[in-house]
């Protein structure tokens, strides 16, 4: 069935059903209340004007609105959200910059690190070289303290043990001399020495 | 007019449905008349457009340039406006269409709220208290919406959403059912926007004469025009019936605040759901 077929049924039906509803509340028909005194008296039905009245007032409104409101209302609504898209651009544009100097500083700044990272290994490569070079040198330089002062020591030794020696040897030849009661000679003294020095070595090198 | 308890003739919705007067302190005997064919709705119906229109052109001029908002009345209209945008007009309509019906959306909603705030001021009425009101915004309703739809889908598609496809193997009962199934579609909608005007009317209606009756109490035990028997030489009892009068008067009218924003919430949200399903049918 065509649907303007179906409309006209349904239309028909409609009209049907509503002639019976009007009817039944026609006061006219026997079947509802009075319109005047009593019963449905709120309705005022006589007041039938103030629809006619209501659909003026309500139509002057919408073109006084449509007229001198709702342009007004959308150009000021497209303004604010053209702002408001405006400020979000920016701070969405901002926010990309703070982001990208923030990335640009956290480079930076982990560069910084690695310099810094390397300026104190290289610190403590040259401390510890020079640690080990001092160590060296202090090490050369009392060596060589020690060696001085073995050869002073040595020296001492020689020399007191040489004046020993002479002593000794006077003491000897004093004793000798008396032994013998007779005087030795400067050149028999010195012979004397002589001996007993390379005795005496002798005798210490053994 | 109604006789209460016997007594003298009262109208519990005197003070609620339209009049050719205002009544202030009726009892002192301020009242404005109006000339015809003014009536109180019709004044309060203009004053509630004045108000809207205002309200929206002077916070448009100040939206113009694009400035965020300042100060609480420009804040207070601009999230009224963003309100009917983000909570009624994006959900009901769809992203897609939501823009194009925001202007009457939400005049829609802040014109019912205006109306709707009137009756909670002493003396004033509410407008949207009266069918005839609800009823021509629920036309403007109902025109938009098929509208909509018919802009949408063509005429013939838009009619042919009402039609639901039924699958039976009987021929007699596949028509018979579609065209009962349709006559009922299309019924509705017209029904939709009935109910819209409906629901709108009747909650205004009885919250403001519920008001009434329950401040009533105290005349029905204190005026000797409208005394019950049981309050008869009891006159004690004025203080207890109006102090509890009172009390029940706020905190039915905190409630009716509420309602006054609720409604006008439902009956645009729904307008915009209606729109939506009718521009965008289930399939």
């Amino acid at each position: 069935m065509r649907p303007m077929t179906l409309f006209a049924f349904a239309a028909a039906a409609v009209l049907v059903l509503s002639g019976v509803a009007g009817a039944a509340g026609d006061p006219a028909h026997g079947g509802g209340h009075g319109e005047g005194e009593g019963g449905l008296s709120f309705l005022q039905i006589k007041r039938w004007d103030l629809g006619i009245f209501t659909l003026i007032v309500f139509g002057l409104l919408l073109l006084v609105l449509h007229r001198f409101a709702w342009p007004k209302i959308t150009e000021g609504l497209a303004k604010r959200e053209a702002v408001i898209l405006g400020a979000r651009e920016e701070a969405l544009k901002a926010r990309q910059d703070v982001e990208e100097v923030r990335a640009k500083l956290q480079k930076e700044y982990a560069d910084a690190q690695d310099k810094i990272r390397a300026l104190l290994d290289e610190a403590r490569r040259d401390a510890s070289a020079l640690r080990a070079s001092e160590k060296e040198a202090g090490a050369r330089d009392a060596a060589a303290e020690r060696e001085r002062a073995k050869r002073e020591i040595e020296a001492a030794r020689d020399a007191a043990l040489e004046d020993i020696y002479e002593q000794a040897v006077d003491l000897a030849t004093t004793l000798s001399a008396k032994t013998l009661a007779r005087k030795i000679t400067a050149d028999d003294h010195r012979a004397l020495l002589a001996e007993s020095l390379a005795e005496l070595k002798q005798t210490a090198k053994s | 007019m109604t006789t209460l308890f016997g007594k003298a003739s009262i109208d519990p919705f005197e003070h609620v449905v339209d009049s050719d007067h205002i009544a202030i302190f009726e009892s002192i005997g301020w009242v404005i008349h109006l000339p015809p064919p003014l009536s109180k709705f019709i004044v309060f119906l203009f004053l509630a457009a004045v108000i809207v229109g205002a309200a929206l052109i002077w916070v448009a001029g100040k939206m113009r340039n694009g400035d965020p908002p300042r100060g609480r009345l420009w804040n207070a209209i601009e999230s009224l406006i963003f309100f009917v945008r983000d909570k009624i007009a994006r959900p009901g309509v769809g992203e897609h269409d939501a823009d194009k019906y925001l202007p009457l959306l939400t005049a829609l909603f802040l014109f019912i709220f205006v109306c709707n705030l009137f009756g909670m001021f002493p003396f004033l009425p509410s407008p949207t208290a009266s069918i005839y009101v609800t009823g021509a915004l629920a036309l403007v309703a109902f025109t938009v919406i098929h509208v909509g739809g018919v802009m949408e889908n063509g005429l013939g598609g838009y009619l042919k959403t009402f039609i639901p496809h039924i699958d039976l193997p009987s021929p007699v009962a596949k028509y018979t059912l579609t065209i009962g199934m349709a006559a009922l579609e299309y019924l509705t909608a017209f029904i939709r926007s009935i109910i819209l005007a409906v629901r709108l009317f009747a909650n205004m209606l009885a919250g403001h004469t519920v008001l009434f009756i329950i401040l009533f109490f105290i005349k029905l035990v204190a005026d000797p025009a409208y005394q019950i028997d049981v309050a008869k030489g009891q006159g004690w009892m004025y203080w207890p019936v109006s102090v509890f009068s009172v009390l029940m008067v706020v905190v039915l009218s905190l409630l009716e605040l509420f309602i006054a924003g609720l409604q006008a919430f439902v009956f645009t949200f729904l307008t915009a759901v209606f729109i939506g399903l009718a521009k965008h049918p289930p399939h």
